[in-house]
């Protein structure tokens, strides 16, 4: 079931400045993260993924996209994190960056929110933490954190 | 408004590749001892066809070479010249070159000197009684162009020998000159001239109906002690006169040459209108069927349960047309790449001293185009074989009572859902016993006893071997085999000998008929499903009848009756979680790729059935063990196992002679005994 997140409510509350981007905000054990809407293709439901040998273990596989092969990584793990519960209430995020497709599994799709320049901070320097490499920056949204991520350096 | 004509250039270098391909098929024949008018006139019309595109496109060196070639075809086909083989020769050199200059002109690369070659055919159609008036100017062309000369001597031009005069005058001869300058630049004041220098340049308009190529030759002799720049006035094109006003033909070739350099090497597939048309009569029902369905669904009650199912069977029908249609487009018959084995045969005659025939037989049959296009490195490879190493000599040959000329003979058709290939030879036979003690040198195989013939002749395919005498620059360093082993198998096909010593050798290839599909087993390990090619499944057994044993250090065999063959186990092959392996009876599945023969244990058996590959690039690197992923019938993902992938890792290695033990590498292994 593909539950395409709606634009409007963002857009009709205030005037969206021109360079303000969207994000769409999801979470991962506990965290809220956020990637820039225009990376995302689709949001699936539940999938049956299949398991490829020989991948890292924040692969969990491959599912059918209409057709193509797209591979599903795990989030959770690739953060270096715990598992994804996988079950019939989990959500994957269908991106597609630098012509690549990668289905990103995660606990729950929040909403999109836009964000202007001004309340986006550069990353914390914590070191060569795991995972660290992945945040763009962070996002400051009323009284929410988000973790803005890097989706090139995700599916590196 | 400028009229684009280089978005033609793609449709031009097509349908110039097919006539190159028409004439070094056909060039050969010209060696028959009758040259017959019908072949006269294919060949002749295909080097007119390429001149006249080539013409009005702008790329003059084509339009050249084609033009020369033409001038010798037309001496053939008016009987004025006679056909020899090196006359054949010449113009298979030019056909060569003529492939080149298409390659550089699709690349935006300068075309290399034509001069000799030009030279050489023009000597051809010219000395050999061609009447010199019979080669001017093609027909559309008949008015007067306008060219502007310019001739500028280098100051030494005197010193060579050289009369400016006398070559203006030449020029003067081929047409109306309406104008003459001569530029005074460079002449510098009386009391430093010196008399022996040429200081002069001229700059002549001149209206003619002689081509380029013949105003060139004016100037042939000074070529070295003068520039020359031919420039033609365009006006004088009578068919496309706004056109060419608008980008005069100096400034035209690197604008068309920039955009089309943007979209090179896009694959194109020429396809019959038919067959398009069937396509789309094919999507008109489809959307019949799927309009009948909707309608029945809108309003659905059980007693339309009929007709729905009715129309869910029309659509799996025209579904399952559609997918042989589209199918049938990507089919090409064999020949495209047959046909050019006859300019091999020829050349390897040539080059070897031998007299050697080549027979084509189906050439219609139909096969992927890519596939097509993969057979012809391996072929190449095969037939060069025969040739240096299949056919004895001559004297041999007649010696042993056979004819003085070999044979080899390429054939191709279908059987069952594949294609099957054949090269074969009327040569010596490959020498069983030479092979086998090559082998032995190489420590391929235990001294001793010779085994079966066909083991010994598989060796051939072993990566580095090689047992000619001599090192040929065609063949002998013992690369080839081996990638031709390779190639096939990338295919899903597989090659199998057979010879007879004394009468000859035949590689057979049998390849399914498309890289597309497969036909495939598909079988359940724990929980996942997995599809192995069909092809490479020898048999199945239930493990109860099998009993499985545990080596040390060798990891397992499953002993078929009485042999042992090493076991795979998908899990650990594959390094994904060990899934619980099912209860109930698990079999063997008896898989042979090339020499390796291994039992992979699977939990159940699902169905044999055919299954699209689809690939896991470009969103993820192929994984080894594994070919691609296909969509089952409910939509999951299911993986085709790459057979070879699987014995190597799971460390299965080629059957060596002594077949009493199992077939393990022992080189991680060993080490670990003795320790």
């Amino acid at each position: 079931m593909n539950a395409a997140p709606s634009m409007n409510d963002s857009a009709m509350g205030q005037q969206v400045a021109a360079d303000t981007r969207q994000f769409l905000s999801f979470r991962v054990g506990g965290e809220e993260y956020a990637i820039d809407i225009l990376a995302v293709q689709e949001i699936r439901g539940h999938t049956a993924i299949t398991a490829l040998p020989q991948t890292p273990p924040w692969v969990r596989g491959a599912m059918n996209l209409r057709g193509i092969i797209v591979p599903v990584f795990d989030m959770q793990q690739r953060f270096g994190g715990g598992v994804v519960e996988y079950n019939r209430f989990s959500v994957i995020i269908v991106v597609a960056v630098g012509g690549r497709n990668v289905g990103l599994l995660v606990d729950a799709v929040n909403d999109v929110i836009d964000l202007a320049p001004s309340s986006i901070e550069p990353p914390p320097d914590v070191g060569a933490a795991a995972g660290a490499s992945f945040v763009q920056g962070l996002g400051r949204h009323q009284d929410r954190l988000l973790i803005l991520l890097d989706l090139k350096q995700v599916m590196a | 408004m400028s009229f684009d004509l280089s978005r033609f250039n793609q449709t031009f270098f097509d349908e110039s590749r097919e006539h190159v391909r028409t004439l070094e098929e056909r060039l050969i024949e010209l060696d028959a001892p009758t040259v017959d008018a019908e072949l006269m006139g294919v060949l002749f019309r295909a080097a007119h066809s390429i001149k006249g595109s080539s013409g009005l496109l702008g790329f003059e060196a084509i339009t050249r070479l084609t033009h020369a070639m033409e001038n010798v075809l037309d001496g053939l086909r008016n009987v004025e010249i006679k056909p020899s083989p090196p006359l054949t020769t010449l113009l298979l050199e030019a056909t060569d070159m003529l492939s080149k200059l298409i390659g550089y002109a699709q690349d935006n690369e300068a075309a290399p000197d034509l001069g000799p070659l030009c030279a050489r055919l023009d000597a051809a159609s010219g000395s050999n009684g061609a009447p010199v008036t019979s080669t001017p100017t093609p027909p559309p062309v008949a008015k007067d162009t306008v060219w502007h000369v310019t001739f500028q001597p280098q100051p030494e031009m005197f010193a060579r020998g050289q009369d400016p005069a006398l070559v203006l005058r030449e020029l003067v001869s081929l047409g109306t000159v309406s104008e003459v300058q001569a530029q005074l630049d460079a002449l510098p004041s009386l009391e430093r001239l010196d008399p022996e220098r040429c200081f002069l340049s001229w700059r002549v308009r001149l209206e003619t109906k002689a081509t380029e190529a013949e105003l060139k030759e004016v100037f042939a002799f000074v070529d070295d002690v003068a520039t020359v720049l031919l420039e033609c006035e365009p006006a004088a094109l009578p068919e496309l006169p706004q056109t060419v006003e608008a980008a005069p033909e100096a400034e035209k070739p690197p604008e068309a040459d920039a955009r089309h350099g943007e979209k090179k090497a896009e694959q194109t597939l020429r396809v019959s209108t038919g067959k398009v048309d069937k396509l789309v009569n094919l999507v008109g029902e489809l959307v019949i069927a799927q309009a009948m369905i909707s309608r029945c669904l809108a309003d659905f009650e059980p007693s339309k349960l009929s007709t729905m199912v009715q129309a869910v069977a029309d659509l799996e029908r025209h579904t399952r047309e559609m997918q042989d249609q589209v199918m049938n487009i990507r089919m090409v018959p064999v020949g495209s790449i047959f046909g050019r084995f006859r300019r091999l045969v020829r050349d390897l005659s040539g080059s070897l001293g031998k007299d050697i025939r080549l027979e084509l037989v189906g050439e219609d049959t139909e096969m992927d185009k890519s596939m097509v296009e993969h057979l012809a490195d391996p072929l190449m490879h095969l037939v060069r074989n025969a040739a240096d190493h299949g056919l004895e000599r001559s004297e041999a040959r007649v010696a042993a009572g056979k004819p003085a000329h070999g044979t080899i003979t390429l054939s191709a058709r279908h059987q069952g859902g594949n294609v099957v290939v054949d090269i074969a030879d009327d040569g010596a036979g490959l020498d069983t016993q030479r092979i086998f003690d090559k082998a032995v040198e190489r420590g391929l195989l235990p001294p001793g006893e010779m085994p079966s013939a066909e083991r010994v002749h598989e060796l051939i395919f072993a990566a580095g071997f090689s047992t000619a005498n001599a090192v040929t620059d065609l063949s002998g360093r013992g690369v080839g085999m081996d990638v031709v082993k390779r190639s096939v198998d990338g295919m899903n096909g597989a090659i199998a000998i057979s010879t007879t010593k004394g009468q000859g050798t035949r590689f057979r290839i049998t390849l399914p008929l498309t890289l597309a599909i497969i036909d495939g087993m598909s079988l359940r390990v724990g929980q996942s499903t997995f599809v192995l090619p069909l092809n490479q499944v020898v048999e199945t057994l239930p493990l109860s009848t099998a009993p499985v044993k545990s080596i040390y250090g060798h990891g397992e065999v499953v002993m078929v009756r009485g042999d042992p063959l090493p076991m795979v186990r998908l899990a650990r092959a594959l390094q994904v979680d060990d899934e619980p392996e099912g209860v109930g009876r698990p079999l063997a599945v008896i898989l042979e790729t090339g020499d390796v023969r291994f039992a992979l244990r699977v939990d159940e058996l699902l169905g044999k059935a055919q299954f699209v590959i689809k690939s896991l690039e470009p969103n993820f690197s192929r994984p080894d063990g594994v070919l691609g992923a296909t969509i089952m019938g409910d939509g999951s993902v299911s993986l085709i196992l790459d057979v070879p992938g699987l014995a190597r890792l799971g460390d299965v290695r080629a059957r060596s002679d002594d077949s009493r033990s199992p077939g393990f590498s022992s080189q991680r292994a060993l080490p670990e005994v003795h320790a």
